[in-house]
């Protein structure tokens, strides 16, 4: 049997750049093929390349036996699906209506048939509605369907998206970090549904899928393929490649064997008599509108205290974050740094204290170089020249393969190198609370393990750090404290591997696993479904 | 060669209510359609000024002020007033500003051209290259090209220019790597209104005073912005000369029935050829 | 609710039948000014499509209304075509003129592609101003005698009331495209133009097709519009008529929903008008209520009325 997919030694290069240099991947009829490699390797340019978005320069790709057509859309209706590394929603439409979206490519309803709605017309739409549905329920999208969808959480709109896809009809479909942003159920759900479409019999498909997520790509894939700058190194079963040195160097890494150690743990507490916490918040309520997303929330951090927030998609993570440092506005309770009260500061009044944040959608100016981002994140501080390149120099250091892209505009980066630029923007203020949200993902493990050592120095150096996240395992071990934030509250608080613990009782009741019986620990702040009150909070903003 | 100069004096107040126009929008994004107003309220305390006092600083000093101070007004009508979540209910934000400012001054002022001194040089040529050339003519030229000089340092060449351009981008971003928005957006206002402020100075003495002044010429200015990329403060300066050219030959060759005409013609032609401007910048966007 | 979405076709028609005699109540020299005032609401119309559906930015709104009301009195009067026969063929033609120009400028993209309609439409007027006994120079030309199969003679009453009437037509193919299929790649396209090609949507083909929908649309208003003034003059269709139409737009909200684009008219144009007796106080007048709607409905009246209508109605209201 030929294979569905074969593209072999594709180059592209953007300037000087060779993103591709030498890429070949043969996918199956009924295959689930997985790509991995260290961030920048060019992954998501191959997989711009095979949906017309980039422009090769040399090599070859044949889908089906025939060659692709060159538009975006010709190919989308040849039969190839995608989705995109960063969420590619149509925000103004309804969660069904995006949905309804994908149907485009073999709906056929023209313009005098839409107008008049004829028969045709509304059989069709009939059609479309009923598979969107379906589809949506199937990636198990939590939200009622006629959603707006601009401010649900990320993970939604990762389902959203692969559910769109899939709404196409597509016989290849290409996923880049599907299941970035997803929670442990969530990713272990959106696993179930690819395996199961693969042996759908009624409408054959073939995955292409790109990931981090080594357990989840391992364990999912027929075959892989590892590349590394722009080349393919290996392809084969996914038992050659964990075994493959190159792999193993590259990308792998030690799959978190080796912890970094020496933070302080738990019990050191710094939260030292006399002296004011570096930030306190006292009874917090924040929200957009009218609605309150997060509620009643006490936090300290001490000096050099490492403190982690996990909770599932929509809990209010990223609301609790942001509402630190002043967008969205704190509507009740204090903020406190240092003892001094900050809510009602702007946001770069606030960061000028020294509080640093790392959004989730990563806070880096895109239209600029990345050396300019990190001039620009200098600002107010008054820097000497010598000064600021001892900083960026150093800081260089911890990212060499940002520093290969200094002139590079920010936007172009890689997911990944926007993440350490997005890290770099951050730790070059010299901050004294380092926020971040999220940072893990679209990282590769080397540099998931990269960022653990680093975090572990930057508490050492008696800087404090907040991370939320729900991949916790690299950073469980080293933070003092941890808090479980559910429906806007915390839930649990104490020591990491203790509120882990609970963390995973509540997926696991959240999610439809096998447990069948709400554990008796979880009170009855449970009951009602995690979403609703966000969304009722963003159909007041946004009009329902 | 008058033909020439003339061509590029009359360019030169293109091209400086142009750069006003694209300091905003590199700041902010906002297409300030009320630019004219602004020159045209500075007209006014120019000339006003000038009833008053005899001193020529006073008299720019009053109008540079008022320019800065409309600038400051849409400033507070787009930004404060209105949520910056729209861009394009921004821009409609400053033609409702036009339409008002275009109003005041018609009832404070009513339609009548009020005349305004030649300044400086009164009428004195002077002698250059064999011909003789309206001293005035010389010292709109020079005037506009320091301008330039000195905003294309400000916006090229520090940390400051580049933070102006993270604001357009993303103000939350902005605001995250420490830099003050609100100021950030209200300076580079103030700014734009005092160019129109210089413009309605250099322009009064040539077409008077009076309340639609601003709206003919504000679409050239446009024009001239399109044409120079929309967000370089050189390719203005370039655009608004090579446009002053461009009508003034034309109303030579063709006669002034045509002038718009031609103009237009070139733009779509330039618009056709490269899509975003003679000097864009091109911004790396991708999937 | 039912009904409207098993048979738009026929539920427009009784509403066109019905506003359109509704109108011929109205005292005649109001009824003109309802006349203009259902041209301008098609203009919107079609305007919220092209901008607000596929975020296209088009000033060149003015320029076919100056191709419908131009073409309209040319095919009459050179050509010699009855009324029946030319209204359609100005659409069409003014379809595939606004086809053309989005294909041309398929590349410019925001301001660039609206100061690029500019520039269509400047050339447009001096074609006109200078088309010789075509176009009747700088006074324009003279609508000849209107006339229908069974209708000798119509008034500038009945062509108000037929103006109503093909408003609704209008408003109802609006609503029924910007809920179709095709309304959604719109959209798709406007949001997030590489996720919506690979949705298979040919996001040239599209606009073309929302410049070229929406450019007979206008059109057919300019060919009322003609009807209503019995002639056309160039200095009608300037640029502050097309800034005008955007900014209706505007106010009604941005977001591709028709309800707005039929209220914006009613009070930006309609209310300044009926208040013509204030005079010099007019622009002032036109220019607060302008600032007053964006301030206090943002992101444009349906977006307000929407939310208004949520916290009437509880949070189980539906799109409106
Ligand atoms: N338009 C562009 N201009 C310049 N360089 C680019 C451009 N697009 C991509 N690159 C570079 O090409 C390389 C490959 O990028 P790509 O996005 O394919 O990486 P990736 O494998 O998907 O990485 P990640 O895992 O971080 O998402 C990167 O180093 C990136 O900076
Ligand atoms: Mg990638």
């Amino acid at each position: 049997m030929s294979a569905l997919l074969e593209a072999s030694d594709l180059r592209v290069s953007f300037g000087g750049v060779h993103a591709l240099d030498g890429f070949s991947v043969a996918v199956d009829e009924g295959e689930i093929h997985g790509i991995i490699g260290p961030n920048g390797a060019g992954k998501t340019t191959a997989i711009n390349v095979l949906t017309g978005f980039v422009k090769l320069h040399g090599g070859r790709v044949r889908f089906g036996g025939h060659p692709l057509p060159g538009r975006p859309h010709l190919i989308a209706q040849a039969g190839i699906g995608r989705t995109f590394q960063s969420s590619a929603i149509f925000p103004d439409l309804t969660a069904l209506e995006n949905v309804m979206c994908g149907g485009h490519r073999w709906s056929r309803t023209g313009l005098f048939g839409c107008m008049v709605r004829s028969k045709v017309a509304r059989a069709e739409e009939a059609e479309l509605r009923r598979m969107a549905s379906v589809w949506l329920e199937r990636v198990g999208f939590q939200f009622p369907h006629e959603a707006p969808v601009r401010a649900l959480p990320f993970g939604e709109h990762r389902k959203m998206e692969i559910a769109r896809a899939l709404m196409g009809k597509p016989r290849l479909l290409l996923l880049d970090e599907p299941t970035a942003g997803l929670t442990p159920t969530e990713v272990h759900l959106v696993g179930r549904l690819l395996k199961a479409l693969r042996s759908d019999s009624a409408h054959p498909l073939s995955i292409l899928l790109v990931e981090h997520n080594v357990p989840f790509i391992f364990s999912l894939c027929d075959r892989v393929t590892a590349v590394d700058k722009g080349a393919t190194i290996v392809s084969g079963s996914p038992a050659e490649i964990r075994r493959h040195g190159g792999v193993i160097q590259s990308y792998l890494g030690n799959e978190g064997a080796a912890e970094p150690q020496a933070v302080p743990r738990r019990g050191e507490t710094h939260l030292a008599e006399g002296t004011p916490p570096v930030l306190e918040m006292r009874q917090v309520e924040a929200g957009y509108g009218r609605v309150k997303v997060i509620r009643g929330i006490d936090l300290k951090v001490g000096a050099g205290e490492l403190i982690v927030i996990c909770g599932r998609n929509g809990a209010g993570k990223s609301t609790l974050l942001n509402a630190l440092v002043g967008q969205p506005r704190v509507l009740g309770g204090q903020v406190l740094w240092f003892g001094e009260r900050i809510d009602g500061l702007s946001v770069s009044q606030i960061v000028r204290k020294g509080l640093a944040l790392v959004p989730q959608e990563r806070g880096i100016i895109s239209e600029q170089s990345v050396e300019a981002n990190l001039k620009l994140s200098t600002i107010g501080l008054r820097l000497r020249r010598a000064e600021y390149r001892a900083r960026r120099d150093s800081l260089m250091e911890r990212f060499p393969k940002l520093w290969e892209r200094r002139t590079q505009i920010a936007g172009t980066l890689s997911g990944g190198e926007r993440q350490m630029l997005a890290l770099a923007k951050a730790l070059i203020r010299r901050p004294k609370l380092l926020v971040l949200d999220e940072p893990s993902i679209g990282l590769a493990p080397t540099i998931v393990e990269a960022l653990a050592g680093m975090v572990a120095d930057i508490c050492r150096d008696g800087i404090s750090v907040i991370v939320a996240e729900q991949n916790v395992w690299w950073v469980a071990p080293l933070a003092q404290r941890a808090y479980l934030l559910e429906s806007g509250k915390f839930i649990a608080e104490g020591a990491p591997e203790d509120v882990i613990h609970r963390e995973r009782i509540l997926e696991n009741f959240l999610g439809e696993t096998d447990t069948d019986e709400m554990p008796p620990e979880l009170g009855p702040a449970f009951a009602e479904s995690p979403g609703a009150e966000i969304l009722s909070a963003q159909r007041d903003v946004h009009g329902g | 060669m008058e033909v020439f100069i003339g061509g590029l004096a009359i360019g030169s107040i293109y091209a400086l209510l142009a750069i006003g126009v694209v300091l905003v929008f590199r700041a902010t994004g906002v297409v300030n359609f009320a630019q004219g107003e602004l020159m045209m309220i500075s007209a006014y305390a120019y000339v006003l000024a000038a009833d008053r006092t005899d001193s020529v600083a006073l008299q720019l000093l009053a109008a540079i002020l008022a320019g800065a101070i409309g600038g400051l007004l849409c400033y507070v009508v787009a930004h404060v007033l209105l949520p910056t979540s729209s861009r394009i209910g921004q821009v409609i934000g400053t033609i409702s500003l036009l339409v008002l400012l275009q109003a005041v001054a018609r009832y404070l002022f009513t339609d009548i051209p009020l005349r305004a001194e030649p300044w400086l040089f009164g009428d004195r040529d002077v002698e250059m290259f064999g011909i003789s050339v309206a001293a005035n003519t010389l010292l709109i030229l020079a005037v506009t090209v320091i301008a330039t000089g000195a905003l294309f340092y400000w916006q090229g060449m520090t940390v400051y220019g580049r933070a102006v351009r993270a604001v357009a981008e993303d103000p939350w971003r902005a605001a995250l790597s420490g830099i003050h928005v609100a100021s950030t957006l209200a300076t580079s206002w103030a700014v734009g209104g005092a160019l129109a402020g210089i413009a309605g100075v250099l322009l009064s003495p040539v077409v008077g005073v009076f309340p639609t002044m601003g709206v003919d010429v504000i679409f050239p200015a446009f024009i001239a912005a399109v044409l120079g990329g929309f967000s370089s403060i050189l390719g203005s300066l370039i655009g608004g000369l090579a446009l002053g050219l461009i009508q003034t030959y034309a109303v030579v060759t063709f006669g002034g029935t045509f002038k718009d005409a031609v103009m237009f013609a070139v733009l779509l032609g330039v618009l056709l050829w490269r899509p975003t401007g003679l000097l864009a910048a091109t911004a790396g966007r991708r999937v | 609710m039912r009904l409207w979405s098993r048979h738009p076709v026929l539920c427009v028609i009784v509403a066109a039948l019905a506003l359109g005699s509704l109108a011929s109540l109205i005292p005649s020299y109001r009824l003109f000014i309802v006349g203009q005032l259902a041209v301008v609401i098609m203009v919107t119309v079609a305007l919220a499509v092209l901008m607000g559906g596929a975020g296209l930015l088009s000033l060149a709104s003015a320029a076919f209304m100056a191709v419908g009301g131009y073409s309209v009195i040319i095919a009459m009067t050179q050509l010699h075509l009855p009324l029946l026969a030319a209204v359609p063929l100005v659409v069409l033609g003014g379809a595939a003129l606004g086809g053309l120009l989005g294909f041309v400028t398929l590349r410019l993209a925001g301001f660039y592609l609206a100061i690029a309609t500019i520039g269509f439409l400047q050339v447009l007027l001096q074609g006109l101003k200078h088309g010789g006994a075509l176009t009747g120079g700088a006074y324009g030309l003279v609508m000849p005698p209107l006339e229908l199969p069974f209708l000798p003679e119509l008034s500038v009453e009945s062509v108000a009331a037929i103006a109503v009437s093909l408003m609704v037509v209008t408003v109802g193919g609006a609503v029924t495209t910007m809920r179709s299929r095709i309304g959604r790649a719109w959209i798709a396209l406007r949001d997030n133009e590489a996720a919506a090609q690979m949705q298979g949507i040919d996001v040239r083909y599209m606009k073309v097709l929302a410049f070229a929908f929406t450019s007979g649309i206008i059109s057919l208003a300019g060919v009322l519009h003609a009807f209503l003034l019995s002639g056309t003059n160039p200095s009608t269709y300037t640029m502050s008529l097309s800034i005008f139409h955007i900014t209706l737009v505007v106010v009604g909200g941005m977001s591709g929903s028709i309800l707005g684009a039929v209220l914006a008219p009613l009070i930006l144009f309609f209310l300044p008008e009926t208040f013509s007796a204030l005079g010099e106080w007019r622009d002032f007048f036109y220019g607060t209520i302008l600032l007053l709607t964006l301030v206090l409905m943002p992101s444009g009246i349906s977006a307000g009325i929407r939310s208004v209508a949520i916290r009437l109605a509880g949070p189980r209201a539906r799109r409106v």
